[in-house]
C-alpha cells in the first residue's frame, strides 16, 4: 500500500512538472508606490490622455509590437487591436501630441524597470510574475 | 534669414539651453509615394494628367520629438514636397516646429508653427498611413489655403462617457502663396499659366472634438485675413466700365474707381464625423462652408464629401462621395465674364477680350463632383498600399482645373488612377 501511494505521488509530481506553464492573463505591475488601478485609468495612460495618477508622473512601458502579452493587453485593457494602436499613436505623434509608450523587449525588462522607475508601469504575462511584484490590474 | 530656418534655430537653442540628452530626442518620420495619371491632356490639382505624375502625392518627412522636462517637448517636423510656390520643383519645408508645455493632464498649450485642427484630418493629412484614401477629398482639404500658422494653440479637455471631448483654439499668422491659373493670359500684363501671389494671412479659430472608441466628431469656425504681399489691394468684385455706348467689359484690376481693400476677410465653418456603424464598417462624412466678407469670388462656396469604407483583414475598401460648388451668384457672375466680348472694331478688341477670360479665371469658381472607389491593404501597421480609380465631373467650371488656352473645361469627366504606398518609421 505503502507502494501505491508513493507510486500515485510521483505520477503527480510528474505530472505536475511535465505540464507546461499556462497563460493565465496579462497582469498590469507598477513600482513599489503606486497603487491599484482601474482599467479606465489604464486605457487613459497607454493612450496618452493622461500622464500621471494621483498627481504624480507615471511612465507606462508596452511589450514589443505582434507579441502575445500585448495582445492581450492592448484587447482587455485599451479595446483596440495592434492596427488600430499603431494607427492612434502614428496620429498622434505626427500632430506632435505625444510619443507612443516605449517597449521593453522581455519580461524581465519589464520587472527590472519598474521596480527601480518612480511612477514606471508594465505588463507582463501571469506566468512570468514572481513575489514581491506589485500588481496594479490583472484580468 | 526665412523664417522657418530661424523658428528651427530657436527651437535647437532651446533643446541645448534644456540640456536634452539623446536619449530624450526622438527620430521618426513618415513617406509616401505615390503615382496618379487621368485620361485628360490638361492638368488637374496642378499635376495630375494623362502623363502620369509622382509630384501629386509624393513626400517625405522627418520629425524630431525632444522631452524637455515632464511638462515640457518640442516637436520640428522637416517635409520634402512639391514645393507651394513652384509647379517644377521640390524643396524642404519646416512643416512645424513648436514648444509644448502640457501642465495637466487636462491642458496642452503649443506655440510656434503649428497646423491648425480644420479639416478631420487636417493635422495628418501628410501622413499616408494615417487614412485609407489614397487622396483625401480635394474638394473639402483644398478649402483652407493654407493650414500652417506661427502662433499658438490652446487645447482643453474633459473626460465624457468613455470619450474626451476638447477644444482647441488658436491664433496665427503666415506667408503663403495663393495659386491662381491664367489659362490664356493677356500680352503685356499677365502670363499664361500659374500665378502665384504671396500673401500674408492671420487666422484664428476654435475646434470642438469628440473621441470615444475610435469615433470622431468635429466642428469648428475660422477666420482669416489676408493681405497681398506685395502691398496692392484686392478688389471687391468684377466692375463693369462702358467706355462706349454698347460696349462694356469687366474689370477686376484695383484703380480709381475700382472698389477696394487691403484685407480679404474669410469665414469658415466645418462639420466632420467618422464613425463606425457596425461590422467593421465606418462611415466618414465632412461638410465645410466659407464665405468672403463683401467679396465675390468662387471662394464663397460649401463643400463635403460622405465615404463608406470597410476593413477585411488586412484591406480597407472603400466609396466616397465629395463635392465642391460656389455659391450661384457667384457662377452666374463667372459666366457673365467669361462669355463677355467687345466688338472687333473696338481698340485693343483683342486684349479686352482676352482679360475677360483672364477676369473670369480670378474669380476662381468651383462646381465639380467626384466618385471614388479603392482600397487600402497595410503591409504592416505601419505601411499601407492604395489604389483609387476617382471620377471627377465638372460641371460650369473649376479652378482645380488648368484649362487649356483658348477652351473651357466644362461639362467634362476626369478619371483619375492612383496608386500609392506610405509609411511611418
Amino acid at each position: 500500500m505503502n507502494i501505491i501511494r508513493m507510486c500515485v505521488a510521483l505520477l503527480g509530481l510528474t505530472l505536475l512538472v511535465a505540464m507546461p506553464a499556462q497563460a493565465d492573463g496579462v497582469v498590469v505591475i507598477g513600482h513599489p508606490q503606486l497603487p491599484k488601478l482601474h482599467a479606465t485609468v489604464l486605457r487613459k495612460l497607454y493612450t496618452g490622455r493622461s500622464t500621471e495618477v494621483n498627481g504624480a508622473p507615471v511612465i507606462v512601458v508596452n511589450a514589443p509590437p505582434g507579441s502575445p502579452v500585448r495582445n492581450r493587453f492592448l484587447s482587455t485593457y485599451v479595446e483596440q487591436d495592434e492596427e488600430r494602436y499603431v494607427a492612434y499613436w502614428t496620429v498622434r505623434r505626427f500632430i506632435g501630441k505625444g510619443l507612443p509608450p516605449k517597449e521593453m523587449d522581455s519580461a524581465a525588462a519589464v520587472i527590472e524597470f519598474v521596480q527601480k522607475t518612480p511612477g514606471a508601469i508594465g505588463y507582463i504575462d501571469a506566468a512570468e510574475l514572481r513575489p514581491g511584484l506589485n500588481v496594479l490590474a490583472r484580468q | 534669414m526665412k523664417r522657418s530656418v530661424r523658428l528651427l534655430l530657436s527651437l535647437s537653442l532651446v533643446l541645448a539651453a534644456a540640456g536634452v540628452r539623446a536619449a530624450d530626442v526622438t527620430v521618426s518620420g513618415f513617406g509616401t509615394l505615390g503615382y496618379a495619371i487621368s485620361d485628360k491632356p490638361y492638368s488637374y490639382q496642378r499635376y495630375i494628367d494623362e502623363q502620369g505624375t509622382f509630384d501629386r502625392d509624393s513626400r517625405l518627412a522627418v520629425q524630431v520629438d525632444a522631452a524637455l522636462s515632464r511638462r515640457w517637448s518640442a516637436t520640428a517636423q522637416l517635409k520634402f514636397a512639391p514645393d507651394e510656390d513652384s509647379d517644377s520643383r521640390w524643396a524642404p519645408r519646416l512643416s512645424w516646429g513648436f514648444l509644448s508645455w502640457r501642465p495637466d493632464d487636462d491642458w496642452l498649450l503649443r506655440v510656434g508653427k503649428l497646423r491648425i485642427p480644420m479639416y478631420l484630418g487636417a493635422e495628418s493629412m501628410d501622413v499616408g498611413v494615417s487614412f485609407d484614401y489614397a487622396r483625401l477629398p480635394i474638394e473639402v482639404y483644398s478649402i483652407a489655403p493654407t493650414l500652417d500658422f506661427t502662433g499658438a494653440s490652446v487645447t482643453r479637455s474633459w473626460d465624457v462617457g468613455r470619450g474626451e471631448l476638447s477644444v482647441d483654439g488658436y491664433w496665427g499668422k503666415t506667408r503663403s502663396n495663393w495659386r491662381q491659373y491664367a489659362r490664356d493670359g493677356v500680352p503685356g500684363y499677365l502670363a499664361a499659366g500659374p500665378v502665384f501671389a504671396s500673401i500674408d494671412v492671420v487666422a484664428r479659430g476654435l475646434a470642438l472634438t469628440y473621441r470615444s472608441d475610435g469615433d470622431q466628431y468635429r466642428i469648428g469656425v475660422h477666420e482669416a485675413s489676408s493681405k497681398l504681399a506685395d502691398g496692392t489691394n484686392w478688389v471687391d468684385r468684377p466692375v463693369l466700365i462702358s467706355p462706349l455706348p454698347g460696349v462694356a467689359y469687366y474689370n477686376l484690376l484695383p484703380g480709381p474707381g475700382m472698389p477696394e481693400r487691403r484685407t480679404m476677410d474669410m469665414v469658415i465653418a466645418n462639420a466632420a464625423m467618422d464613425v463606425g456603424l457596425g461590422r467593421r464598417v465606418r462611415l466618414g462624412a465632412e461638410y465645410a462652408v466659407r464665405q468672403l466678407k463683401d467679396m465675390d469670388r468662387g471662394v464663397n462656396s460649401s463643400a463635403g464629401y460622405v465615404s463608406l469604407r470597410r476593413r477585411s483583414g488586412a484591406w480597407t475598401p472603400y466609396v466616397y462621395y465629395a463635392w465642391l460648388r460656389s455659391d450661384q451668384d457667384m457662377i452666374d457672375l463667372y459666366h457673365a465674364v467669361n462669355g463677355n466680348r467687345v466688338p472687333a472694331w473696338v481698340p485693343q478688341a483683342d486684349l479686352i477680350n482676352l482679360s475677360q477670360r483672364a477676369t473670369a479665371d480670378g474669380l476662381e469658381i468651383h462646381d465639380q463632383q467626384t466618385w471614388a472607389v479603392g482600397s487600402a491593404y497595410a503591409l504592416t501597421p505601419s505601411s499601407k498600399l492604395k489604389a483609387e480609380w476617382a471620377r471627377t465631373r465638372v460641371g460650369s467650371g473649376s479652378s482645380l482645373v488648368d484649362a487649356p488656352a483658348g477652351s473651357d473645361v466644362r461639362f467634362q469627366s476626369i478619371n483619375v488612377f492612383s496608386l500609392s504606398y506610405s509609411f511611418v518609421f
